[in-house]
């Protein structure tokens, strides 16, 4: 399968299995869609971006419910959010089969964190993940002026965290 | 790659891809394959290229071959450009208290080796910070039968502080 029918795949099926209207942004990352040298991984990776963490794992819990350990939906929402708040601030659930060809693992994380850590690297476990290529899945028509401005300034910052790196990069390692 | 202000384009990249593995607590128990960050940049070179190729042009690098080529005329724009708060956290981590043009100023005069150490030194303890905390929060995050992996990771971190704090106190650090 290459990359394009994979893609048209993710989208086609994510908009089935969650909660989208409530998905910010959709990225696929990692081996599986984007290939390494003599590795091309089975799981793909995604990132979803969500406005509204209690609202998203509150929805998805009730249609995923099975998509969550033991252990969350034993102590349930509040315990989840709590965990996703903290830290990398990305909260991932794994092997999850998205349809019969597809393996996913999702990371979920409230677009307030995504642009903090983008903005200010206090870790680079996110913004780490966006110095390599991704794939950007579009799950929502965007339409009104907001959004496309918004959508911009997403990507703005993007641009300016490689543009980070690539700085450390030639202060620490060439200059 | 040091003091070149010529530098292979593939080197350059696995130093970028680098900045997030950098004291990754999975490096070190080999859940992430040996060579995992050259086969990122070797199987993804193309991506890279078109992803940073603006990038590039807006700090005049030259792109000729597989070499990319830094006017070392351009350093204050290098150096004005590392981002201020990833600067203001640098300074802390260092215990500076000089004001904040005083630490770029010299921070800017410092060997490559000097700012290597002291950013190489930085990054490690971030990604180490929050590498072990993925590692704690995949146990409530992950199934069961995840769990024998997580646990494997827990087992072999233990076993490996014990045995840092064991060769200390054979050193008589404590």
């Amino acid at each position: 399968m290459n990359f394009l029918q994979k893609k048209f795949l993710l989208e086609k099926n994510i908009k089935k299995l969650f909660p989208c209207e409530l998905i910010k942004y959709c990225y696929a990352y990692g081996s599986a869609v984007i290939p390494q040298k003599d590795n091309k991984g089975k799981m793909i990776d995604l990132f979803f971006i969500v406005d509204d963490l209690e609202k998203f794992h509150k929805e998805n819990l009730r249609v995923n419910h099975h998509h969550y350990s033991n252990l969350s939906k034993h102590f349930g929402n509040g315990k989840i959010i709590e965990v996703n708040k903290q830290g990398t601030c990305v909260y991932y659930n794994p092997n999850i089969k998205l349809c019969d060809d597809i393996l996913i693992k999702y990371g979920v994380m409230s677009y307030s964190d995504f642009i903090f850590k983008l903005k200010n690297w206090d870790n680079l476990f996110v913004a780490g993940r966006f110095h390599k290529p991704v794939s950007c899945i579009e799950l929502n028509t965007r339409e009104n002026k907001e959004d496309i401005n918004e959508m911009n300034e997403v990507n703005d910052l993007l641009y300016k965290n490689r543009k980070s790196a690539v700085i450390i990069c030639i202060t620490t390692f060439i200059l | 790659m040091k003091n070149k202000s010529e530098v292979n384009t593939v080197e350059f990249f696995i130093d970028l891809a680098k900045l997030s593995y950098i004291g990754d607590i999975r490096t070190h128990f080999k859940a992430e394959k040996k060579d995992k960050i050259k086969n990122v940049v070797l199987g993804a070179l193309d991506s890279y290229m078109i992803l940073y190729k603006p990038i590039f042009e807006e700090f005049d690098v030259i792109i000729r071959g597989d070499m990319l080529v830094f006017d070392e005329k351009h350093n204050d724009k290098y150096f004005h450009n590392i981002p201020n708060l990833f600067m203001t956290n640098l300074q802390l981590h260092i215990n500076d208290y000089n004001s904040k043009s005083k630490f770029e100023n010299q921070f800017q005069s410092y060997k490559t080796e000097k700012r290597r150490e002291i950013i190489d030194n930085y990054i490690k303890s971030l990604n180490l910070k929050y590498s072990i905390y993925g590692v704690m929060s995949g146990i409530f995050t992950t199934n069961t039968s995840d769990s024998v992996f997580i646990n494997y990771f827990i087992i072999t971190l233990i076993y490996n502080l014990d045995t840092i704090f064991v060769r200390k106190i054979q050193k008589g650090f404590f």
